[in-house]
Order: structure tokens, then C-alpha cells, then sequence
């Protein structure tokens, strides 16, 4: 571990650069070779394409576009037939003759045949089969918006838990679960920032606006030692570059909200792009009273506003910059001037710089700094005084991304990335009813500093076995001032010390990354990963679901950073002209120093949060299965998965062995579109999955007349089985030529009027009976209505 | 016209929205409740000349109330300084110490339950309950027709961490006495040796002409923690609640319940 902290300290990044610099140079001219290089675009908005194919027929090898559509392959000189391909556009291909280094941006043209119109795995033919990768899903944003949605508001986070390995704990929640892991270890990235709060109005919706969205790839494991930080799955969003071609836009008003996006060439050498979204349940309720003769400054709503511009300098540079602004606010004023006046909100802000750079034709970087923020705050009011808390985190990062293309079957990517963390748990201010200041309590800011260096090495080491072998070295180091108390085997706490400044607490972590492919004939293979995964920043959450006020914290020297170690092997067959795909995956994870907090934690504005930690190990193991058709009438898939997630957690449930609470052992998803006609399509979902892990009283006593209850294990029950079924028919304007497309979508969301258990709580029987159980639901049916509209 | 239009369509809307969201509905769980049945022992004693005895029973069906299964076959003995005496079972499970038996400040009382060659312990100090002061009834006026009395006091709490005060107060000879959902606690931790002023627990409305009765009592920090873990339990509503857990109880063993000991003072109050 010395010589790793060595090589944090005194990264020799500039050397490294200088030395791939090196590579488009020297080794081409050596063995005679070229190299083919350049960006594939969609040819309609001039949007560069993430994961494009480019095929050598000659040699029968190929390469991908990297996530900034740019492509580089270096062969032997000669000519070569070169066929670009991307799914839902026509295939291209050119003739090439290789005698020097060639530039080649291509367009594609979108097609016009019915392509995979509802599958959100948005694959390229066979690459399931064919790619070292495993465990990773790209979603098709446009497939998306075509799935029947809660209030026919489309949403990306709920089409990803219909996923294998993916779960959700609630009704209506934006918190997903991926393969044991908990939400906060899912690090969902936007440009390349990360989200720490991705939901809306209390996580009905999620905090991404599908018209600004080009591209997702969810990494359930075999996570690429480019991404780290957390533990068990990495959301990558990125955002539209905007129309380089012309003026355009979409629209969207619906029962909850309505959405609006502008896009357009900047100059011949850039693009941007403004999307932006509002709830109006406030305006409608004002609405509604205003009609009643009543008036109501009570608010319930949500807006976000994402941008993004670039600009190309050079054929060589490239500059884009892009931000998210989004916030809630909840607020509710009693009527009675001494009743309870109730304000909250909670928001997250980010902006991104990046500057793509080709140093040669085989050595493309990316280096980007980031600034993200996320911001919640709780009003109260009585009429004597009114008391106001704040909390904050921040982050700001600059990180700097390489891939070296040495040839078709060998690329190298590496890079390092630096992350400053800044926590403020609580600012509290108690007000009287003259507005003096009566407290002003600020809990101590908590500062940290994450370095990480990775390597990644792909490589085809024949046409049947390929291996990604990465490495990723972490750090954290906490920054005072800080107050570090010190506690004794039972967490009390026994001394504190007071660190002024610097660094006063330092981990280092190596995260090794494995993947394998081996073909068993053209169209099935099996794969194998490995991940290490490390986790030094968390979120604080006791209830049963995750709030906005959920806080943040940092591993100390009192808790440990998290760790998790992967292991997946799985089978891919493709059928029918790859018209099926199939897979099958089996993992397990182990986890060290997972965390929970003791019985009758003190969350709320505890400034020794960590006092309140227990820490032990979890393990979770699953098999993920999923058949999935892409083309034809009727698409869709079918996934199930069986999944357990347990924890062993000093002084919880007697040392014994848990369930999470996320734990629901079986879990089925049916995701299914058919086109009656060019206009009209049917879609269809279908859930179930086990319910929740919950503790139920198993007996009770009395003390002095009250009833006692009495539980047996944590979380041994379980919430009635969850399922549902939602559809949706969308109708399309008649003119496919018009400038302007409309398309109607008439949703119902809970078709079958299943009342799901959201919770199930316990209460007395007023008329003497006893205790009852009480199940508490949020939706019954839910019809909606909404219109789109493309221009 | 239009304004009719608009309100018939808002109000279909609103009525989407609104009513298909947030249910409750009555339903029948199997929670196994006769199985892992446990020893549940429960005592408060204290210095006065009241009741003073030791309940031991099975825990019950959750949901059915309240036939709980005595147990009447325990020895139960209660021992300090020297002394060791053995209780008289009754009958449903109740075992009485003598009639004249009053606890004595400041002494250190183990309770020993013996039954089916288990033995349950727990020990409690009976700590002093000081003197309370400037006790009033003050009124309320909540609104034009509506105005009830407050009782308020004062004491000097004692010097030294470690007591926890448990007061409530009731209509004299009224059955609104319950120790969790109308009583109130509190403990030393951050008051330590002061004197303690504008304290109320009242909870009912008490009218002009009610004789009111102040029951306080010492029982020491760990009972405090002890009623704050019931009244978490058994006040849950679910999302935002921590994770249920059992309340602690000072009996090795396995069995539940607690052992309680307090010095007890009494006050009577008419309001006039």
C-alpha cells in the first residue's frame, strides 16, 4: 500500500502523456501502418453517436465509438471497405485507401424501416455476444418516452428498475437498487457530475428531463476502472449536444407538468441546447380554490432547466460546457396566524467544462472539471418563532480521461481525476417574532480531498477471447478543521481532538477490474468479471425510505471506507438473425465495512453522526435472467431475477445475519410495444416482486396499561407481494412530413387497481377490538393524458 | 360559460390526481405471535404506602387484547442490604410484597424471578424524589369558547448525573392515569444540580373546581430511556421511522420487561 500512496502523492501523469504521444508517431511508422480516425455523427442533428460500430470488412475487425463519438483505427496500408453502423440508422459504408493518416467524419442517415422500437438496450447487432462487457445496460432514451409512465410523465430511473438485478423499494420511488447495494452506491452521473439527490416531489419523478438526455449506460458490475467512488453500479447520463444543424425543438404538456426544449446550430462549428421543465399542482390547486372563492399560498412543485453548448475550435479541440439547475419547493401556510407555517426545499446544481483534445490520430483525451452542489433546507413557523436549517455538499472535481487506440484489437485507457468534498451537515438559525436572531448553530463543516489514478488495458486476444484487465488506485483524505472524537469498543465517546487544518486522516485503496469474453461460436459466449469497488462518501438514512434530508457524511477515521468485491459469470446466445437476445447472469458480492446504524439512532442534527454507525459485512448473490426481442411488431422483453441481500452488523439483531430492507427476493419485469399501424402503437408493463423486508411485532406485553410490542429478527417479514400492470396507447400525427409532430399518449397506470403496500403500520382499535394492521397505498389507478410535440 | 368549463375540467383533474393517491385499508397479517413466547416480568415500586408487587406473565397475541397467560408457578424474591424476601403469588400472575413494605431511598434492590429453572434478574436503585414547589394552576384561554387549567411546578433537581424524572397529572380518583400517552419524562443530562422552573405535563383539560393529583417520581435515567423507547415503539406512523427495534428491558436472561424503582412524591391540587 506504501508504494500506492507513493504514486497518489507524486502522480507522473505528464511523463505518461508524453510517452502516448509518443505512439501515433514512432510505432505507425515502423510497421507501415495508418490510422483511420474521426467522429460518426447522426446526419439529421449532427449529434456525435456513443458506441457506433466501424467494421473492416477485409480483416473482419472493427472498433466503437468512445463516449465522445470519436473512432481511431490503425492498419496496415492498404485499402479497406469500412462500414459504419448504429442501430436505428442506415449502415454507410466507404472505401478507404490507407497510405497516410485520414480523417473521416462520417453521417448516418436515420433509417426508415421499423427498427427495435421499444427495447432500451440499445445494442448493436450481436455486440451482447461479442463485447468483453457484462453486467452493463445502454438505454435508448427515445425507447424511454414510448413506455407507459405514472402520469404519463416519461422517466428514465423507472424504466431502468425494470431491469434485471435492478429493484425498486416503493411505489412511485426514484430510488433504484442494484444487486445488493443500497441507493446512495449507485453513483449516477449528468455530463460527467454526479446527482446526489436524482428525484423529484419526494421521488414520484427523477430529476432528468428525457428531452435533454442522448445517452445511458447503467453498470450493474464489471464497473471500468474509469468510474469510482461507489460500490455498486455507476448511471452515466449524458446530456443532447444540440441541433448542429438547424433550429429545432420539442414539447410536452401533461396532467403534472410540461416540458420544453430548444435547440440549434451555434455558428457552423457548435451547437446548444435548453430544456427546461415545471409541476403545476400549485397553479392548478390556486386554481381550483380561486374558482371556490378561496385562497391558498400553499406551493407543491418542482422545476429543472438543463443547457449545454459546444463549440469545435479545431478538427483537433473541442469545448462544451453544460448545467443542470433543479429544485423543489414544499410549502404550507396554516390559516390561523399562530398555526405551523411550513417551508422546504431541496435542489441540485452542477456544471461541467470538458475539452476533448486529439493529440494524434490514436491518443484522444478528455479532460473535465466539474462543479456539483446539492442543497436542502427546513422552515418552520409558529407564530412565536420560526426556526430555518440549511445543509449543503458540494464538489468539485477536475479529472482528465485518455485512450490510447494502439491497434484494432489493443487500447489503453487511463487518467486521474481529483475530488474536493465539502459537507455542510446544518446551519440552524431560530428567529423570534420580531426577526432577531435568537441561535445561530452552524454543526462543523466536514471537508475531504479523493484522488483516484486508473489504467485499462482491452484487448482481443484472439476472435473468441478478449480481455479487459483495469486497475484503480483511490484515496480520500480528510481535511480539518474538523472535531475527531474518539470512542471506546461500545462507540461512546471518550476524547476529541481538534484538527485545525490539513490532512489528518488518510485511505488508500487499489480497486482491481477484470473482464473476460470467450466465444462459443458466432452467437453465444460466456463472460466473467471481477470488481473491486471503493466507497468513501455515504448517505445517512434510517427510515424506510431515502427523504431530501438524508445527510451525507464522509469515511473518518472512525468509519472505514466501504468496500465491495463483484464476481459474475454469465451465458449470451443470440437467435434468430439476432432478432432474440438471451442472457443469464449469477453474482455474488461480498461487502466489507458495510455499514448500519444502531438501534434508536440520533440522526437529526448530530454532529457526531458517526457515533451512531455500527459497521460489519453484507453479502448479496443473484442470478439475472432476460430474453429480449428487438425487432418486428411486437418487441419488448422479459427479465426475472432471484436475489438475496443480507448483513451481519455489530449490535444489530443480536450479531445475527438480516435482511436488508431492499431485499425482495423475486423480481419479474414485462416490458412489451406493439405497432398496430405507422401511427398507433400499444404498450405494455407488467411487475411483481416480493415485498419489502420489514420487522413485525410477534407478541406484546403491558407496562402500566400501555401495550409493548415485541419483534422477533429484523426485517424477517415481509410487505405483501408487489405487482402491477401499466398501459399506454400513443397516437402519432397522420403527416410524417409536417414540420410539426404531435403524438397523443393515453396512459393508465395501475390498470388492475392493485393497492400496493407501501408500508404497514399498526394501530389500536378505538372501539376496544385491540391492534390492527393497517395497510398504507399510494396509487390506485392512474389515468393521463398527455401530448408531444417535435419540431 | 368558460369559467364553468374551466372549473368542471380542473376539478376532474384535481380529482384524478388526489384520489387515486394515499390509502389505508384494515388488514389480517399472520404474525406467528403464539410462537417465541417470552417471560415478560414487570414491577414499580416505590416509598410510599401504595401496592407494591411483581407481575410475571407469557407475552400475548399481538393484535388480541388482553388475556395475557399468567404465570403463578415463579419464585420471586426480591433482596437489598440484607434483607430477602419472598413473594406472595395471588392470583393472574401477580406476586405481592407485605402490605406494610415500602421502599427506602438510596438502597439498591435486586429482583430475582425463578421459573422452568430459568432465572431472571435486574436491579434498580430507589433515588429520591425532591421536593416539589410553587405548584399552580394557570389558565389557558385556547379561544373565545374554549379556556382549561395548566398545572405548573418547580423543583431543584439533584446534584449528579444518573436521574431521570417521570411526572404526570390526573383528576383525583379519575381512571385517566397512563404512565406513556398522557405522562412525561425527562432526564438529567443537561440539567444537572439546577433548579428547574416552569414545568407542566398536563394533558387533559382540567376545569375549575377538579382536584387534581401531581404524581412525580425519580426513576433514574435508564427508566427514562426505557419509557422513550415505548412511546417510539408504539407511536410509528412508517416511512420516515427508524427501523422497529425491542425496548430495552434490565432482566438478564431473555425476558422482557422492566424492573422499576423510584421515590415517589404526591401532590393535590384544587382549582378554584
Amino acid at each position: 500500500m506504501t508504494l500506492l500512496k507513493k504514486a497518489l502523492q507524486k502522480i507522473p501523469i505528464l511523463p505518461l502523456i508524453a510517452l502516448l504521444l509518443s505512439i501515433g508517431t514512432i510505432h505507425a511508422q515502423e510497421e507501415r501502418k495508418f490510422t483511420l480516425s474521426g467522429h460518426v455523427k447522426d446526419g439529421n442533428s449532427g449529434e456525435e453517436l456513443i458506441a457506433a460500430n466501424i467494421y473492416v470488412k477485409e480483416l473482419g475487425l472493427g472498433n466503437t465509438t468512445n463516449l465522445y463519438g470519436y473512432y481511431s483505427l490503425t492498419l496496415k496500408a492498404g485499402t479497406y471497405q469500412i462500414v459504419y453502423s448504429y442501430l436505428g440508422f442506415e449502415d454507410k459504408t466507404i472505401s478507404v485507401t490507407l497510405d497516410k493518416n485520414i480523417r473521416k467524419d462520417i453521417d448516418l442517415a436515420e433509417a426508415g424501416h421499423m427498427i427495435s422500437e421499444i427495447t432500451i438496450l440499445a445494442e448493436e447487432k450481436d455486440k451482447n455476444v461479442e463485447s468483453t462487457e457484462m453486467s452493463r445496460v445502454t438505454i435508448d432514451v427515445a425507447a424511454v418516452k414510448k413506455m407507459p409512465a405514472l402520469f404519463g410523465e416519461v422517466d428514465i430511473i423507472k424504466a431502468i428498475q425494470l431491469l434485471p438485478g435492478v429493484k425498486s423499494i416503493g411505489e412511485g420511488t426514484s430510488g433504484f437498487y442494484v444487486r445488493g447495494g443500497n441507493a446512495d452506491q449507485n453513483l449516477v452521473l449528468l455530463d460527467e457530475a454526479p446527482i446526489y439527490n436524482a428525484s423529484h416531489l419526494l421521488g414520484f419523478f427523477s430529476s432528468f428531463n428525457p428531452d435533454a438526455i442522448k445517452d445511458m449506460q447503467l453498470y450493474k458490475g464489471a464497473i471500468p476502472s474509469r468510474y469510482g467512488g461507489r460500490l455498486s453500479s455507476v448511471l452515466d447520463i449524458r446530456m443532447k449536444e444540440g441541433n448542429a444543424k438547424k433550429f429545432g425543438g420539442s414539447a410536452g404538456i401533461g396532467l403534472i407538468m410540461s416540458r420544453l426544449s430548444l435547440e440549434a446550430p451555434l455558428g457552423n462549428n457548435g451547437s446548444f441546447i435548453v430544456s427546461g421543465r415545471r409541476s403545476y399542482l400549485d397553479v392548478m390547486a390556486k386554481t381550483y380554490f380561486a374558482l371556490k372563492g378561496k385562497s391558498s399560498e400553499d406551493q407543491f412543485y418542482f422545476y429543472d432547466l438543463n443547457a449545454k453548448g459546444n463549440y469545435r475550435i479545431n478538427d483537433n479541440n473541442r469545448i462544451f460546457v453544460s448545467g443542470y439547475f433543479g429544485k423543489d419547493i414544499l410549502s404550507q401556510e396554516e390559516e390561523e396566524e399562530d398555526g405551523l407555517d411550513l417551508n422546504v426545499f431541496w435542489g441540485n446544481k452542477t456544471a461541467t467544462v470538458r475539452w476533448n483534445h486529439i493529440f494524434s490520430p490514436r491518443l484522444f483525451s478528455n479532460v473535465t472539471a466539474y462543479y456539483s452542489n446539492y442543497n436542502y433546507g427546513l422552515g418552520f413557523e409558529d407564530g412565536i418563532n420560526s426556526v430555518d436549517w440549511n445543509s449543503t455538499l458540494e464538489e468539485l472535481s477536475v479529472k482528465a480521461d485518455f485512450t490510447a487506440f494502439l491497434t484494432p484489437d489493443y487500447s489503453i485507457d487511463f487518467g486521474v481525476q481529483s475530488i474536493k468534498h465539502d459537507i455542510a451537515p446544518g446551519e440552524i438559525k431560530v428567529y423570534d417574532s420580531a426577526d432577531s436572531l435568537l441561535v445561530d448553530y452552524d454543526i462543523d463543516h466536514v471537508s475531504s480531498i479523493e484522488n483516484a489514478i486508473y489504467v485499462s488495458n482491452n484487448w482481443n486476444v484472439n476472435d473468441d477471447l478478449s480481455v479487459e484487465v483495469g486497475l484503480r488506485g483511490s484515496s480520500l483524505h480528510n481535511v480539518g478543521p474538523h472535531t475527531h472524537y474518539t470512542a471506546n469498543e461500545e462507540s461512546e465517546i471518550t476524547d476529541s481532538t481538534v484538527y485545525k487544518s490539513g490532512i489528518y486522516n488518510s485511505y488508500y485503496n487499489l480497486e482491481p477490474r477484470l473482464g473476460i469474453k470467450y466465444s462459443l461460436g458466432k452467437n453465444n459466449s460466456i463472460k466473467a468479471s471481477y470488481n473491486r469497488t471503493a466507497q468513501y462518501i455515504q448517505q445517512a438514512s434510517n427510515g424506510n425510505i431515502a427523504t431530501p434530508f438524508d445527510i451525507w457524511f464522509n469515511a473518518t477515521p472512525l468509519v472505514k471506507p466501504q468496500l465491495a468485491d463483484q464476481y459474475a459469470i454469465g451465458y449470451f446466445q443470440n437467435f434468430k438473425d439476432n432478432s432474440y437476445e438471451a442472457s443469464v447472469e449469477v453474482y455474488f458480492k461480498d461487502f466489507t465495512n458495510a455499514i448500519d446504524f444502531k438501534e434508536r439512532a440520533s440522526l437529526l442534527l448530530n454532529e457526531n453522526l458517526e457515533g451512531e454507525l455500527r459497521l460489519g459485512v453484507a453479502r448479496a448473490y443473484g442470478a439475472e435472467f432476460m430474453v429480449k426481442k428487438d425487432l418486428g411488431k411486437l418487441t419488448g422483453w422479459i427479465s426475472y431475477t432471484y436475489s438475496k441481500i443480507e448483513k451481519r452488523i455489530e449490535t444489530i439483531n443480536n450479531n445475527q445475519w438480516y435482511n436488508a430492507k431492499y431485499d425482495k427476493p423475486h423480481d419479474l419485469s414485462i416490458v412489451l410495444a406493439y405497432e398496430l399501424s405507422d401511427r398507433i402503437r400499444l404498450s405494455s408493463n407488467f411487475v411483481y416482486s416480493s415485498g419489502a423486508a420489514v420487522t413485525f411485532p410477534t407478541g406484546k406485553y403491558f407496562f402500566q396499561g400501555t401495550a409493548v410490542p415485541i419483534y422477533s429478527e429484523r426485517n424477517g417479514e415481509r410487505l405483501p407481494d408487489y405487482h402491477r400492470m401499466d398501459v399506454s396507447l400513443t397516437l402519432k400525427s397522420k403527416n410524417k412530413n409536417r414540420r410539426f409532430k404531435g403524438e397523443w399518449v393515453f396512459g393508465i397506470y395501475n390498470l388492475y387497481d392493485r393497492r400496493n403496500a407501501l408500508a404497514i403500520n399498526f394501530k389500536e382499535d378505538l372501539m376496544g377490538g385491540g391492534t390492527y394492521a393497517e395497510k398504507r397505498s399510494i396509487f390506485s389507478i392512474v389515468p393521463s393524458i398527455t401530448y408531444n410535440l417535435k419540431f | 360559460m368558460i369559467t364553468k368549463y374551466l372549473y368542471i375540467l380542473l376539478i376532474s383533474i384535481l380529482s384524478l390526481i388526489m384520489l387515486s393517491s394515499c390509502f389505508s385499508e384494515r388488514i389480517d397479517l399472520d404474525l406467528n405471535t403464539l410462537e417465541n413466547k417470552k417471560v415478560v416480568i414487570t414491577s414499580w415500586l416505590n416509598n410510599l404506602d401504595d401496592d407494591q408487587y411483581v407481575q410475571v406473565y407469557y407475552t400475548g397475541d399481538y393484535f388480541i387484547d388482553p388475556n395475557m397467560e399468567s404465570i403463578n408457578d415463579a419464585t420471586v424474591t426480591l433482596s437489598y442490604e440484607t434483607e430477602e424476601l419472598v413473594l406472595e403469588n395471588t392470583t393472574n400472575g401477580i406476586y405481592l410484597l407485605p402490605s406494610e413494605w415500602k421502599g427506602v431511598e438510596d438502597i439498591q434492590y435486586t429482583l430475582t424471578v425463578t421459573h422452568n429453572n430459568m432465572e431472571y434478574r435486574a436491579v434498580s436503585i430507589l433515588r429520591a424524589m425532591p421536593l416539589i414547589q410553587n405548584i399552580e394552576s394557570v389558565l389557558q384561554i385556547e379561544n373565545d369558547t374554549t379556556s382549561f387549567y395548566e398545572i405548573y411546578f418547580e423543583f431543584q433537581e439533584t446534584a449528579g448525573e444518573g436521574d431521570g424524572y417521570f411526572a404526570i397529572d390526573y383528576i383525583k380518583n379519575s381512571n385517566q392515569k397512563n404512565v406513556i400517552k398522557t405522562g412525561d419524562w425527562i432526564d438529567d443530562s443537561y440539567l444537572d444540580g439546577e433548579y428547574i422552573t416552569d414545568l407542566t405535563v398536563t394533558s387533559n383539560n382540567h376545569q375549575q373546581g377538579d382536584t387534581v393529583i401531581l404524581e412525580t417520581h425519580n426513576i433514574g435515567l435508564k427508566a427514562v430511556e426505557y419509557l422513550e423507547s415505548i412511546d417510539t415503539e408504539i407511536f410509528r406512523e412508517g416511512l420516515l421511522d427508524p427501523p422497529p427495534v425491542n425496548v430495552p428491558t434490565n432482566f438478564s436472561n431473555g425476558a422482557v420487561g422492566y424492573f422499576l424503582t423510584s421515590g415517589k412524591r404526591i401532590n393535590e391540587i384544587i382549582i378554584d
